[in-house]
């Protein structure tokens, strides 16, 4: 029994040990040990590393596939000043809910007319780039989507990290992407601290951000039925966001970052194609669209948190948010990996997240044609109440001292509320859930030059 | 149980209390690294952004299927998935 408590002891000595920190000698002792690619030091001073990935995204049922691309070149002068580009590609193909419910009938979408509305003729101008922009029906009993639906980005992003003092680093840098009816331009700023012994980082950061969205079917008018006149050809929204960091370690083997960010976004933000159902609330079957509409302001707030810590060559990531908007929607995520040295140049790192949200307070599936229209409404699932797991596993392995291949398979799941039993007629026995399923795969190659 | 003892119970469960935080104030006296000490803070698998490809791709998924962004840095998107 005597052997048995301080057998304990020792573990629980041990622990504390690991937790408290170790002393000099085991570190030096550790270091001499470590024989694993990812032990070694993550500083690139004096390097140039070139970084390129590619993702395959497809969602379940035949509905969005991306193809996204990403090549980055980063410098990282000896005098400590980071010079990075990136730039993206990627093309999105398939269908994408409009916003309508399932019908028992067969349900025919019109766009909104470019023209004057003379006779009988509707002035329809179908693009040749998407199909969102063209009459299309749905068969009965399926999800309404714009199967028609296709496009491609283009995004730049440049940055630069300059040394100003001691422990005083400027970040600033700019991004802009364009897609066929969208384009964003953004410009960043912040300072980071390295204060205590480098022991705590603190960061302050400042984003402006510039969209317009040109739909191909023109802006239709929010709230008016299917297949009403536009009434514009763009529009615009502008988010400027903050986020104020700390960066703690605790340990020699253990940090934590917690940030606060706040949002505020100002502007059109509507989905130009998504539309919403008005039912008959005996039969329960659609008998009117409208276009959705949406709030013209948007303020966020968050709080992230994040913590590794490492234990031999492994090292446990663990991270929490808390995401609050003046929408209505409260949402929190949890995520978990762990990564694990494989041999001496991979890794393995098996990864689990967990993100569940309430809806925003103008959600509804539809609503019934004897209900005054509110003042704004959208049907999108994404501001519906879901929950999503995503199971990820991520490896890498350095070929070469300079060359390094990665990659990620990752599932996404969302889980919602799919029937409504007190929903009129047919409605009680429709699935009202439109949520996402997706596989991703992620491959990419890092060289260094040194 | 009476006002006494339950007052009692209060001030036991006080002191419990602040015997279980003792050790972690002398664990705030040995918060963070000494220089000698940061090799393994210095390790590519204890980088807090590890495998950005990987997390901007991740990013713009989550971005583009629910409502919440933002946290470990801006929330804006830059695309056009609203």
């Amino acid at each position: 029994m005597q052997l048995n408590r301080s057998g304990i002891a020792a573990v629980l000595g041990a622990l504390a040990g690991t937790l408290l920190g170790s002393s000099p000698a085991a570190a030096e002792a550790e270091a001499a040990s470590a024989t694993n690619a990812y032990d070694q030091s993550a500083s690139e001073v004096g390097s140039v590393v070139a970084d390129t990935a590619l993702l395959v995204y497809q969602e379940d049922d035949h509905r969005v596939r991306a193809i996204e691309s990403e090549t980055g070149l980063t410098w990282n002068a000896p005098s400590g000043m980071i010079v990075s580009g990136k730039f993206t590609y990627d093309t999105l193909t398939g269908a994408t809910p409009n916003g309508a419910i399932r019908s028992r009938y067969e349900q025919t979408f019109v766009p909104p007319r470019k023209t004057r509305f003379i006779g009988g003729g509707l002035g329809i101008n179908p693009d040749t780039h998407t199909g969102a922009s063209g009459r299309y029906t749905v068969a009965p009993n399926q999800l309404p989507v714009d199967k028609g639906f296709k496009d491609h980005r283009e995004a730049y992003d440049l940055g630069v990290t300059f040394p100003l003092a001691d422990g005083l680093k400027l970040s600033v840098g700019g991004a802009a992407s364009s897609e066929t009816d969208f384009s964003s331009y953004s410009a960043r700023a912040s300072l980071a601290k390295d204060m205590w012994g480098k022991n705590t980082t603190l960061s302050l950061g400042f984003n402006y951000e510039r969209d317009g969205v040109r739909p191909f079917t023109g802006v239709p008018r929010a709230l008016s039925y299917m297949g009403d006149r536009i009434v514009g050809g763009a529009k615009v929204k502008q988010i400027y966001s903050l986020v104020v960091g700390v960066t703690q370690v605790l340990t020699p083997r253990w940090l934590i970052q917690l940030n606060y960010s706040y949002g505020d976004s100002r502007g059109y933000h509507t989905d130009p194609y998504k539309i919403f159902t008005l039912v008959d609330v005996d039969t329960g079957d659609p008998f009117f669209y409208i276009y959705e509409k949406r709030p013209d302001r948007r303020e966020r707030s968050s709080i992230y948190g994040a913590t590794k810590f490492a234990l031999g060559s492994a090292v446990t990531d663990a991270s929490v948010r808390w995401y609050h908007d003046s929408w209505g929607v409260n949402a929190m995520t949890y995520a978990v990996s762990e990564h694990a040295p494989v041999g001496h140049a991979g890794y393995v790192e098996p990864g689990l997240r967990f993100y569940r949200q309430t809806a925003a307070r103008f959600f509804a599936p539809y609503l019934g044609i004897d209900v005054p229209t509110p003042p704004f409404v959208s049907a999108d699932s994404r501001l519906s109440r879901f929950r999503a797991w995503t199971f990820s596993l991520k490896a890498g392995a350095h070929l070469t001292s300079r060359l390094e291949l990665y990659g990620a398979a990752e599932r996404y799941v969302q889980e919602g509320r799919r029937f409504d039993r007190s929903a009129p007629g047919v409605l009680a026995q429709t699935d009202l859930f439109n949520g996402t399923r997706s596989t991703s795969l992620i491959s990419g190659l890092r060289y260094t030059w040194r | 149980m009476s006002p006494s003892s339950c007052g009692r119970a209060k001030h036991l469960r006080r002191r419990l209390l602040v015997l279980a935080l003792l050790p972690l104030l002398g664990a705030c006296a040995h918060i963070g690294a000494q220089p000698w000490e940061r090799d393994v803070l210095a390790r590519k698998s204890m980088q807090l952004a590890r495998e950005p490809a990987i997390m901007a791709f991740d990013e713009h998924t989550y971005f583009s299927k629910e409502a919440a962004s933002g946290g470990r840095s801006f929330d804006g998107g830059g695309c056009g998935c609203n």
